[in-house]
C-alpha cells in the first residue's frame, strides 16, 4: 500500500469520527438532538449505517493494536503534541485538554490501528491473519 | 484485489442465485420443482447446483461476518427499507413487495457476506483464512 491509501484511509477515520460529533453543532449527535423537520426513520437508518461502520472500524483497529498498541499510540500522539506545544509550534497556553485534540487523537489511533496491519506487512512481510493456520 | 466492481458483481450474484431459488413472479426453481413440467432428474440437479452455491454463499457469510455482522447489515438494511416506507416509496402493505424486500436482504446479506472478507482485507490488510486440517 503506498502513501495514499494511508492518507485515504486516516480521512475516512476522520470522517467518522468527526461526522459523529463535533463541536461545530453541524453532525449527527447534534442532527439527533435538534427538530429540523427530517423523519425518526432517516435518523435511526444513518445511526444504523454509522454503528455498523464503527463496529467494522474499531474491531480492524481492535484486533490490529489491542490494548498496548492503543495506549502506544497515544502515548507518542499526546507526548508529540505536548512537544510541539512546549517547541512553540502551538501556543505555549495552548490546551492540555480540548474537544478538538481529543478528536483529532481519536482519529490518528483509530487511522493507525486501521493501517497497522498493511504497514507491518509492507516493512516486515508478516501479515495479520484473523484464524491464524496450526 | 476487491474493486468496486467486484462488489458490485458479488451482490447481483447472490441477487440471482436467491430470486432464481425463488421470487414473486412464480418463475423460480420453486415454482418449477412444484410444478408438474421436467424430470425429476433434471430437477434434482437443480437442487444440488442451487444448493451448493447456498452453502457457498452461507459458509462465506458465516465466516467472514459471524452473528454480529449479519445482525448490523440486518438492521442496516431493514431501516433503510423502513425509510422508503416512511417516504411512501416502497407499500409494505402488498404482500409482494414484502416479499421482493425479504428476498432482496437476504440476498445483500448473502453478497455483503461473500464480500466483506475481501473488503476488510484490502481496507485493514488483515487476512481471513480458513484451516484445512484443525
Amino acid at each position: 500500500m503506498k502513501s495514499f491509501g494511508y492518507l485515504i484511509r486516516t480521512v475516512t477515520c476522520f470522517l467518522l469520527l468527526f461526522a459523529t460529533w463535533n463541536p461545530t453543532g453541524y453532525s449527527y449527535a447534534a442532527w439527533l438532538g435538534t427538530d429540523d423537520g427530517s423523519r425518526l426513520s432517516v435518523k435511526i437508518a444513518v445511526g444504523l449505517l454509522l454503528l455498523a461502520l464503527y463496529a467494522a472500524y474499531l474491531r480492524i483497529a481492535w484486533v490490529a493494536l489491542r490494548l498496548p498498541g492503543i495506549l502506544t499510540a497515544a502515548t507518542i500522539l499526546y507526548s508529540g503534541y505536548l512537544s510541539l506545544r512546549h517547541l512553540g509550534v502551538f501556543a505555549a497556553d495552548a490546551p492540555l485538554w480540548s474537544s478538538y485534540l481529543a478528536l483529532v487523537l481519536a482519529g490518528l489511533v483509530l487511522a493507525s490501528g486501521v493501517c497497522w496491519s498493511h504497514f507491518k506487512r509492507r516493512i516486515s512481510g508478516q501479515s495479520h491473519v484473523l484464524t491464524p493456520p496450526p | 484485489m476487491m474493486t468496486t466492481a467486484g462488489f458490485i458483481v458479488r451482490i447481483i450474484f447472490a441477487v440471482l442465485l436467491v430470486f432464481g431459488i425463488y421470487n414473486p413472479s412464480g418463475y423460480s426453481y420453486y415454482d418449477w420443482l412444484v410444478g408438474d413440467l421436467g424430470h425429476w432428474t433434471v430437477k434434482l440437479f437443480g437442487a444440488s447446483v442451487l444448493a451448493f452455491l447456498l452453502f457457498i454463499h452461507a459458509q462465506a457469510t458465516w465466516r467472514s461476518m459471524k452473528l454480529i455482522g449479519i445482525l448490523l447489515v440486518l438492521s442496516v438494511v431493514s431501516s433503510f427499507g423502513w425509510v422508503l416506507w416512511d417516504f411512501g416509496v416502497i407499500d409494505l402493505a402488498d404482500p409482494t413487495t414484502r416479499s421482493l424486500g425479504l428476498l432482496s436482504t437476504v440476498a445483500i446479506v448473502l453478497g455483503a457476506g461473500q464480500s466483506w472478507s475481501l473488503v476488510r482485507y484490502r481496507l485493514s490488510g488483515q487476512v481471513d483464512s480458513q484451516n484445512l486440517i484443525a
